[in-house]
This record gives structure tokens, sequence and C-alpha cells, in this order.
């Protein structure tokens, strides 16, 4: 097999907006690549769009007129001469149809083959393929039909409930709303638990097929960061474990994960290589596992994409994924072998979201009034927002993330709390507070996450309303008396020539950025 | 210098001086001296028993928002003039979102007559429905928001052109 000559990309139009954009663009820059940032009407002053060489207005602000549209998007790739699209994470990111129009338009598509993409985004029809390649699947079985009277042959179901494994859950095979759904212990409830499914599931869907799946209890979702390139050369950068989850919203991301051995990670690796050769998977992907606490794990889903949660296998293994997806996208082999990749030390990203979690994680929205990111050693922000910015209804409250890196995990935590305590934004409401207590939790030190964690945990978590409350107050005094002369926002804004108009001060203090002009 | 600081369940008084290169301020009867300073990035210092403790500040309108260790605490300080008026909504030509919610129904268009006191929008916020009010009469100019669009506290909804 001759693999073609690589083909040096020159400009880089980026899919997407807010951090990860930004992400893509600095890579770009490293890398001596023009870039090309699209945006929508309301996003022109965002930050991607200042960052990049050039930025095309695609649209106005709603996703499906703008970000969504393939069709703006090569136009804008077109009429700026970028010949590769880098399509981030969410939008047009797994859009077999988007990389396809990609291709036919001569662009390069920074990521998979169109119908990887495609052959991954179906769900059982990725399940059969990991299956057929020996990639482990949570295992499950139909039951044979019942007879006239609803009864199941017994010898028979029990011994494809042994195959299975308990606990197991009885479902519908065509049904769902948890209907007809029966979690069983052990052998002796299986034939009623059928039965009473079976009668359950032909009232509801009017049909009483039974399947039974072993029942994974208080799973980790464990998932393997997986690279290819066109030569055929596939490989692991390890794991990372995203366990902490709100409403299957991924909230904190680690590795290494605390509950792998080398052992597990060695198997589980195996498992993701073989996925990834399975469909001879080109650039970075992940493979999701569900790891069972008796340390079963089981296939799960493949992104065909970036990771939001990429940074803390940078971090981890010193390497830089987008590089990378460029340098494979243009034709290259990738630069380690899997003897070559190791992890140092432990990083955890925490994702801030613009919403409030004392009041049911309502987005919240509105100008950024003041912006602190913290700074320092192993501390690394990847931010979409500035100090100024408008959060808006139109797009993913995620603003910012935050990655940490220790030499060990429980360093790694208290570099997080330290870094969140600084993490100042106001103005819209975030979850930092919130990040602070799961970080903070006992079991959380002790790495006994599951993606139940949250909810067990942190059930209608809420911040104690008084903590530092009279510091607050008084800091608030302070500042009330020192404004306009740099009570708020940057130390010397305004000119302090004490003629304080004690009227309307703050209309003028919002947007201070030059100062001592006057 | 006096100020009263409105916070989710209080009115707190406070009386704030200089003194030297600290503060003194008046809490409930308690005298409290503070040392503080603000550095160039806009960081209140403050050295307290705990050590020192940094603050950030931010202001707009009348709210007061403080983050202190991961922690945002918003105040209100009520204007002495316009204490007694409900800053919520229908105050002037521009009718906005007394606070964070969901739009249910805009019942007005552009260029529609309306009455001081008519309802204009209403509101789901926490699973209630409110009914925000006209505060002057004359015709809707623009309609900033849409069925159910998500606001935030202060977001404009509807603009009057006050009539004569």
């Amino acid at each position: 097999m001759s693999a073609p000559e690589p083909q040096p990309i020159s400009r880089v139009l980026v899919a997407n907006r807010g951090e990860i954009a930004c992400r893509v663009i600095r890579a770009c820059r490293e890398m001596n690549i023009g870039t090309v940032a699209v945006c929508s009407h309301v996003d022109r002053d965002a930050l991607h769009a200042q960052q990049a060489d050039l930025s095309v207005t695609i649209g106005p602000a709603e996703p499906g007129e703008s970000y969504l549209r393939p069709d703006r998007i090569l136009e804008a790739a077109k009429a700026t001469d970028a010949d590769a699209i880098h399509p981030g994470y969410g939008f047009l990111a797994e859009n077999a149809s988007f990389a396809r129009a990609c291709e036919e338009a001569g662009i390069i598509f920074i990521g998979p083959s169109p119908e990887v993409i495609e052959s991954m985004g179906e769900k059982t029809a990725a399940r059969r393929l990991m299956e057929e390649a020996g990639v482990p699947v949570v295992p499950g079985a139909l039951l044979p039909e019942p007879d006239a009277d609803g009864n199941f042959p017994s010898r028979e179901v029990e011994k494809i409930a042994a195959q299975v494994g308990y606990p197991l859950m009885v479902k519908a095979a065509f049904g769902g709303g948890g209907k007809g759904m029966r979690l069983v212990e052990g052998p002796e409830r299986i034939m009623d638990a059928c039965a009473a499914a079976c009668r359950e599931a032909m009232g509801a869907f009017g049909n009483g097929t039974i399947y039974l799946e072993r029942f994974i209890e208080r799973p980790r979702h464990v998932e393997f960061q997986i690279f290819g390139d066109s030569h055929g050369n596939h490989v692991h950068l390890f794991e990372r474990e995203c366990s902490i989850q709100r409403r299957h919203q991924k909230i904190i991301e680690e590795s290494p994960s605390p509950a792998l051995t080398p052992e597990l990670r060695e198997r589980m690796g195996r498992a993701a290589v073989a996925a990834a050769r399975a469909v001879d998977y080109r650039g970075a992907g992940t493979v999701e596992f569900l790891l069972g606490q008796d340390g079963g794990f089981y296939f799960l889903e493949m992104n065909t994409r970036l990771q939001v949660e990429h940074p803390v296998t940078e971090l981890v293994t010193g390497t830089d994924l987008v590089r990378t997806q460029i340098q494979v996208a243009e034709g290259r082999a990738l630069p380690w072998t899997q003897e070559k990749l190791s992890v140092q030390g432990h990083a955890i990203e925490c994702r801030i979201y613009a919403e409030d979690p004392e009041n049911g994680f309502m987005p919240s929205l509105g100008e950024i009034l003041l912006l602190n990111e913290p700074t320092g050693p192993g501390i690394r922000i990847d931010s979409g927002v500035r100090q100024g910015d408008e959060v808006s209804i139109y797009y993913d409250p995620m603003i910012a993330k935050l990655s940490v890196h220790a030499g060990k995990r429980r360093n790694a935590i208290d570099r997080a709390v330290a870094a969140l305590k600084m993490y100042a934004v106001l103005g819209v409401r975030t979850n930092v507070e919130y990040l602070i207590a799961i970080l903070q939790h006992g079991a959380f030190a002790d790495g006994e996450l599951h993606t139940g964690f949250l909810p067990e945990h942190l059930p209608d978590w809420r911040g104690d309303p008084g903590a530092d409350e009279d510091l607050a107050l008084a800091v608030a005094a302070v500042a009330e008396h020192e404004q306009p002369a740099g009570g708020f926002g940057t130390g010397s804004a305004g000119p302090a020539d004490g003629s304080a108009r004690r009227d309307t001060p703050w209309e003028s203090l919002g947007r201070f950025r030059l100062t001592g002009l006057e | 210098m006096h100020l009263k600081f409105r916070t989710a369940d209080q009115d707190v008084k406070v009386d704030v001086r200089r003194k030297g290169d600290d503060w003194v301020l008046e809490m409930e009867g308690q005298e409290i001296p503070l040392e503080a300073e603000q550095d160039r990035s806009g960081c209140w210092l403050v050295d307290t028993h705990q050590g020192r403790r940094r603050l950030w500040v931010a202001a707009r309108g009348d709210e007061r928002h403080v983050f202190c260790d991961g922690k945002v605490h918003t105040f209100r300080l009520p204007d002495a003039e316009h204490e007694d008026e409900e800053t919520a909504a229908g105050e002037g030509p521009v009718l906005s979102a007394g606070m964070p919610g969901k739009v249910v129904r805009v019942l007005v268009g552009p260029g529609a007559e309306v009455q001081a006191g008519q309802v204009l929008v209403i509101m789901e916020s926490m699973k209630m429905e409110t009914e925000l009010a006209a505060a002057v009469a004359g015709t809707v100019e623009a309609v900033h928001v849409a069925d159910g669009q998500v606001v935030t506290q202060g977001d404009p909804l509807v603009t009057i052109t006050p009539g004569d």
C-alpha cells in the first residue's frame, strides 16, 4: 500500500465558535497556517471571529441559519481560499453529508471519512460492528416468543438469563419510557418478571417481545482517546474518566481514571484500538465505555470528532491533538507509536457553564461585567469569552474550560479548587461554586465515581448563602465609597477627579477599557 | 457614607468611612475596621483573621455582584428616591424583565396603541406566570422578544413611544 504524498494545508476555516474555535485557531497560528472564522451576526465581535486572520459572517444568530448551514460555510471557504475545514465539536462535526460535501468541493475535512461518521452515528449498526471486531458490548439477548397463555419456556429463559448475567434488566424489545422494564437480581425472580413484563409490553405496545440486558450497577463513564492516520496506524492516548455528569452532560473530566489498574487500562486500550482499526479510523476519535464496578467494560459509542475534554489528554500525554489532527489531514503519519505514549501526572477539567445551579441550572444570560481567569503553573484556560462579552440564548452555555495538571490526583484537585476560587465571573451566574462543591466532596476525593454521582451526593445542591456574606457586603460598601474612581473594573479606571456623578456612575463604568486619557 | 444593601432576605445598613489608608464600617451597630486595597487588576485584597482574601465587585444598575472564593453574592442598592417603587418592570417606556424567565406570550405587536396598565407580556419564572403591564400609554415601537424566548433579568421586552 503506497500512501499518497502529504498535501500541506495553508488555510483552515473553522466551522465553529466559542472556546473550541479559539483552540483550533491557536494551533493553526503555531503551525503558520492561515485561519478563517465564520460567525453569525451576533458573533461579529466574538473572540473567535477576532482571533482568526479573516472572518466571514454567514447568517443570523440562530445556529440553523448560520453555524449549521453547510452551504454557507462552504461558500465562505471558497471565497477565502481555505483548503481545509475544521468542524470543532457539535454543530456539523459529526454530519457525514457535510464531510462529503467538503470532499466534493475539494476541501479537506479535518476528521474521519464520511463513511465512518455515518456508520458510527447509527448506534445499533455501530454496536454490531464493534461486536464483530471483538469489542465487548453490554450483553443482551432476545427471549423466544411466549406461548398463547403468555408463558415462557422456563428452562430456555433461565439459560439465556444466565448467559446474559445477573443483575439484568428485563425490557420490552419494542418499547420505551420504562414500561415493561424490570430489574432482576437473580434467577429466582426471572420467570415472574418476564411474564409480567410481557403482559405490560403487550398492553402498552401491542408487542410482547422481551429483551434481557445486563444491568451495569453504578457504572463509570470511561472513554479512550484514539487516533489514526491514512497510513494504517492506530493508537490510543489513554483514558478520560467522565462520570461526573448532570443529565448526561459531562461537567468534570479527568485522566487517568482513578478506577483503572494498569492491567485494565491495557485491556481497554487494546479494545479501543481494535475499535479504531475495525473502521480504519482516521484522525481524532473517542471510544466510550461503560465500566462496571466489577471491572467489566462495555462499548457505548464512538465519537468521531475532537472531544470537549481533550485538554486533559493533552496535559497528561504532552501532546497537541489539534496539531496532530491537522497533520493527519495533510496525509502525514502519526507522530507517535503506542510504545512512545505515556501518562505523566494527573489532569482534571472543569467546564464553566453560564447557568444558575441554584435555580434549576437555568442558562444565565447577559453581559459578563467582570472576568478574572486564574493563572499559574499547571493551569490551562480554554475560553471563548472576554470581559464585556454577551452570553446569548442562541448557543451552548459552556463559556470556558479550566484544566489543571499536577503530579498526583489529590494535588490536581487542590489546584482545581484553588483556581476556581480565583475564577471570578460577574454579570452572569456560573457553576463555579457547584464545581468546587463537587471537587471537595469526600467521595470525589476517594475516586468513588459513577454516572449517578451527582444525584446521589449533591441532590438539590445549594450554596451556603451566609458564607462570607458580611465580607462581601463590606467590600461592596468600600467599592461603593471608592467609585467611580476605580471601585469597579480595573483599578485605575476613570478620572479620579472626585467629580463622582452620584446619579448614574454605573452606566459609564461598564465598558471602561482605556484609562488615563483625560 | 450611608448605604443600604438588600440581600436575599434582609436589608442591611452599612456606614462606611475612610480612616487613613483603611476603612471603618458600621454594620448592625458594630464597628468593623477593614484593611483593604484594590490591586491593578481590580481585585480587592482584604486582610482578615483567615489571612488575605480576594474579592471582585461589579455593578449593573442597582445590583452589586461580589465574587469571593468561588461564590457570587448579589446585593441590591435600592436608590433612596425610588425605594418604594417596584423596579421589576414598567417604570418607563421600556418594559423589561424583572427576573430571568421565559416569555409565555407577547400580547402586542409593533404599532399597537396601548394604555397605561395594559398587560403586554406574560412571563413564566420559576413555574409561575406573571403579567407585565405598560407603565405609560403610547404606541409600541418595538417588541424585542418572541413567545417561548428565555430572557434574563433586565432584558428589554417591549419599547413604547409615550403618547401625548
